[in-house]
């Protein structure tokens, strides 16, 4: 769908990425290259259960790779953005880039 | 106001509300995003132990060199393989706690421990192969074990520089993997004491200032590093 007024294509705009809790995940991991669930959650906020809902929503759009290991007796979980989401990160800063570019209607 | 005109102005508040919600999004994400990327370089203990047993070492062995302490010659290899044993034995201790820090598989972190891992198989092989060589061509202060036992001996007055350039290495690659510009001046004490232990290398002075520039170019960094990682997870 293109916005008329300003010419801007919203389908430029991920939906799996476009929401706080999943946008703030790839910010985060756009930073720090992987992250532990725990760190992530310091970060992003949120419920455990609501956490791992958007974890795996991108972890099923392949944006993220998940690792679980176990740290002497204490299970842990890595995130990792993989390629695929780096490079759907990338296109989504440059429509949101692109949305803020857009001079709007007959203005100067 | 038209019809036409009522769209239109519609539309152009749709759109400032939609530019206004992507800037705040734009904005949180590159805030999340330095904060991804500014974790803090973990490992500090780990810099400590290593630090003051490599500092142990020497004094021990310019003690012996000097005779201040009357032990055997032999006593030299066998208080560095006693020291930097328990310091790997310590530090395998931490490095395993380290790996649940938040921040530990950030890519300062990753970065900073593959590379001081390397730079850690490097001396110790290097040290080892040195000492292996050095038993198979015996050599003593005098240098009368003939030309091989010359050059052992050289090598091995040439491990402690070889050491200082690969700490100033590894941590300007922990600095720049990490942003912490801060890290780069250890690294240039760390080239520093390189310099200091050539020009006295083969005297037992070598070992003293050798001694001096760990505890300057490890120890302290390594206390920093620390109490930067706790500030860090107090906030």
């Amino acid at each position: 769908m293109t916005d008329e007024a300003s010419g801007f294509d919203y389908r430029r705009i991920d939906d799996v990425i476009h929401g706080r809790v999943r946008l703030a995940v790839m910010a985060y991991l756009s930073g720090a290259m992987a992250a532990d669930f725990n760190e992530l959650k310091a970060h992003v906020g949120g419920t455990d259960g609501n956490l791992a809902t958007h974890l795996r929503k991108l972890e099923e759009a392949g944006y993220i790779d998940v690792e679980k290991r176990f740290v002497g007796r204490k299970p842990q979980t890595i995130l990792r953005m993989s390629p695929a989401g780096r490079e759907a990160w990338i296109a989504y800063l440059k429509g949101l880039e692109t949305m803020l570019a857009l001079k709007p209607a007959g203005g100067e | 106001m038209t019809k036409d005109h009522a769209n239109e102005t519609a539309a152009q508040v749709h759109e400032d509300d939609l530019r206004r919600r992507a800037a705040d999004d734009l904005k949180a994400a590159r805030t999340l995003a330095e904060a991804g990327r500014r974790a803090p370089l973990l490992g500090g203990e780990i810099y400590v132990i290593w630090g003051l047993a490599v500092a142990a070492a020497l004094l021990v062995q310019w003690a012996i060199v000097v005779r201040l302490l009357d032990l055997s010659p032999w006593a030299i290899p066998v208080s560095w393989f006693a020291l930097t044993g328990a310091a790997a034995l310590v530090s395998s201790r931490f490095r395993a706690a380290r790996l649940t820090h938040p921040g530990a598989a950030g890519v300062g972190n990753t970065v900073s421990g593959a590379v001081w891992r390397a730079a850690g198989q490097f001396l110790g092989v290097f040290a080892v192969t040195l000492f292996a060589a050095g038993l198979a061509s015996p050599f003593d202060a005098d240098a009368s074990g003939g030309e091989r036992g010359r050059w052992i001996a050289a090598g091995f007055a040439m491990f402690t520089p070889a050491s200082f350039g690969v700490y100033a290495i590894a941590m300007e690659a922990s600095a720049a993997a990490a942003q912490a510009p801060w890290l780069r001046n250890f690294s240039r004490l760390s080239f520093a004491a390189m310099a200091a232990t050539v020009v006295t290398a083969g005297t037992p002075i070598q070992h003293l200032i050798a001694a001096a520039g760990v505890i300057t170019s490890l120890v302290l960094p390594g206390v920093l590093m620390m109490r930067r990682a706790q500030g860090k997870s107090d906030d």
